[in-house]
């Protein structure tokens, strides 16, 4: 028995020929074979960016994350796409989440979710009606669910504190590796969910809206040494049009402070549930 | 035709593939190591986040369950490739049942670590909203300060879980539904997830607001056909505030009773344990 043939190609008795590798891999890797036969090494760390069946990929896919570092620089907001790298076909989004934490702003904020579409229009726009709900506990502040009144939308968009303002003011370093106290700094975290539907996406539905969700925990009082720091705002709303025009379909989340404040610490990482058939 | 070979080696290379000497037990990929053994082991792709090129998500770091009432609950992110300063924020879901089934002090807290130490801050400043029902009815966690010095833990969950005194039972049992006309009729125990923020000095729970469900022990709903006495559905943020007692990152989550009278500096109520499933996750601060 021969211990080594060398040969560039094997072919198989049906003449399918599969071209040999010249170099080793550089760890324990699939060995893979392109459909002209060419016999490769697949990825050692291979990326995976959803969780999907062979056809619909409805679950939820990573779409972006940002970091920020006050040691490094701040930003005028966390703009996220909605989107995972692999999709083009804008209106197949379901829902997105986008999580954050530790966030801080360089002054007193009022952080505010905005919806940008493709072209990076505002979606949420004084245009459309808005409903909500929320409920917010802080120190002598109430935790029972009000009906706002509220029914006009703001190009703002939608603002994710209430009566407690967010705390911040400018730091220097880096404020996640930080070991004592300071003051104004508000260490936000929550989520927000968003969904959107428009008349063309099916039978039954009779005005294009907006659903978003979020949920903060923050610093309302800038003073560390104060016991009554936390504050917690749970918040829905439903943005909706009565004409039957079609609210362009989002593609970016952003997270903004109308207060004009820099964001100069958190993280932000966004996933979207995408369904092709929508 | 079939050609016996040890060896395959592309003319043009100097690195001979090595062929596999046994047959898998069925359909597995191939594998090549870094010095060209093919082998037909079923070493499956394992996937802990999901992500992008240079940017990664939520990422699986420890999944344990604890099934008997000798210690309290934890997990790690111990073999994930992270240390406690790579995660920027942990969520750590849980289903963890209490050994008392009826007695007032089966309280349930959590605690960050760093390796085997206890680093859990003194002072927070409680908010959040509950919904149960007994007669203290909905309201807010509006006035919650946890002051005073450090008491092993940093966020207090709840008093007076209902738990399983016997401890022949599956902790699975905690979800059983038929409750009353038994002997543990009061099973149950909480379930939930959370988030916390990581800072080195400065932290802060969260938890999700689907809420943490319990069920709760009382004295007149034990023991008889009424069963699980429904606790609360209850959502609490908490925040730093107060000098910084610990610098270190956590890198792990132990949830355990560390007793309602002081906290026995951390160790846990010798009377008092849980058991049940903890799993973490993290989203890294770089990559």
């Amino acid at each position: 028995m021969a211990s080594l043939i060398k040969t560039n190609k094997i072919s198989t008795p049906g003449g399918q020929d599969f071209t040999l590798p010249t170099t080793y891999p550089s760890a324990t890797v699939d060995l893979t074979s392109t459909s002209g036969g060419q016999l490769g090494y697949g990825t050692a760390n291979p990326i995976v960016q959803n969780m999907s069946t062979s056809t619909g990929k409805i679950a939820e896919r990573f779409c972006d994350k940002i970091r920020v570092n006050n040691a490094s620089s701040t930003v005028a907001n966390a703009t996220l796409s909605a989107l995972p790298s692999d999709v083009t076909d804008v209106s197949s989004i379901v829902r997105t989440q986008v999580d954050f934490a530790g966030v801080c702003f360089v002054g007193t904020a009022l952080p505010h979710v905005q919806l940008l579409d493709a072209s990076n229009n505002n979606v949420i726009n004084s245009n459309l009606y808005e409903q909500y709900r929320y409920s917010e506990s802080y120190s002598g502040g109430s935790g029972t669910t009000n009906n706002n009144v509220e029914t006009t939308a703001s190009n703002n968009g939608f603002k994710l504190n209430y009566t407690q303002t967010v705390k911040g003011a400018a730091k220097s370093g880096e404020i996640f590796t930080k070991t004592t106290n300071e003051d104004n700094l508000a260490l936000m975290c929550g989520y927000v969910i968003v969904n959107q539907y428009n008349l063309s996406d099916g039978a039954g539905i009779t005005n294009s809206g907006i659903l978003i969700e979020s949920n903060i925990n923050y610093n309302y009082n800038g003073t560390y040494t104060d016991s009554g720091r936390g504050c917690m705002v749970h918040k829905w709303a439903r943005y909706f049009n009565t004409s039957g025009t079609t609210i362009n379909p989002y593609t970016q989340v952003k997270i903004y402070d109308t207060n004009g404040n820099n964001i100069n610490e958190g993280i932000f990482v966004s996933y979207s549930h995408i369904n092709v058939n929508k | 035709m079939t050609v016996r070979t040890e060896k395959i080696q592309s003319l043009t290379g100097s690195a001979p593939l090595t062929l596999p000497k046994t047959l898998p037990s069925s359909k597995t990929n191939l594998k090549v190591d870094s010095s060209g053994n093919l082998t037909t082991s079923s070493v499956s792709p394992t996937f802990s986040s999901l992500g992008k090129a240079g940017e990664t998500g939520w990422v699986l770091l420890g999944s344990t369950q604890t099934n008997d009432f000798s210690n309290g609950c934890e997990v790690s992110i111990e073999g994930s490739g992270y240390s406690g300063s790579d995660i920027y924020m942990y969520r750590i879901e849980f289903d963890i049942e209490g050994n008392r089934s009826q007695n007032s002090g089966n309280n349930f807290m959590i605690a960050p670590y760093a390796g085997t130490t206890n680093i859990s801050n003194a002072y927070f400043s409680y908010n959040g909203f509950y919904n149960r029902n007994n007669s203290t009815g909905n309201g807010a966690y509006n006035t919650g300060a946890q002051t005073g010095t450090y008491n092993g833990y940093e966020m207090y969950f709840a008093s007076n879980f209902s738990g399983n005194s016997n401890g022949s039972y599956d902790y699975e049992s905690m979800f059983d539904p038929a409750g009353g006309n038994e002997n543990y009729s009061y099973k149950g125990g909480m379930r939930g997830n959370i988030r916390y923020y990581n800072g080195a000095g400065m932290r802060a729970f969260q938890i999700d607001p689907v809420g943490l469900y319990c069920d709760e022990w009382n004295s007149s709903y034990y023991n008889n056909s009424q069963g699980y006495y429904f606790k609360q559905i209850f959502r609490k943020g908490q925040t730093k505030y107060n000098n910084a007692t610990n610098s270190s990152f956590a890198d792990k989550f132990r949830i355990h009773n560390a007793s309602y009278s002081g906290g026995n500096n951390g160790a846990g109520n010798s009377s008092f344990f849980q058991r049940g499933m903890m799993t973490l996750y993290g989203i890294p601060k770089t990559g």
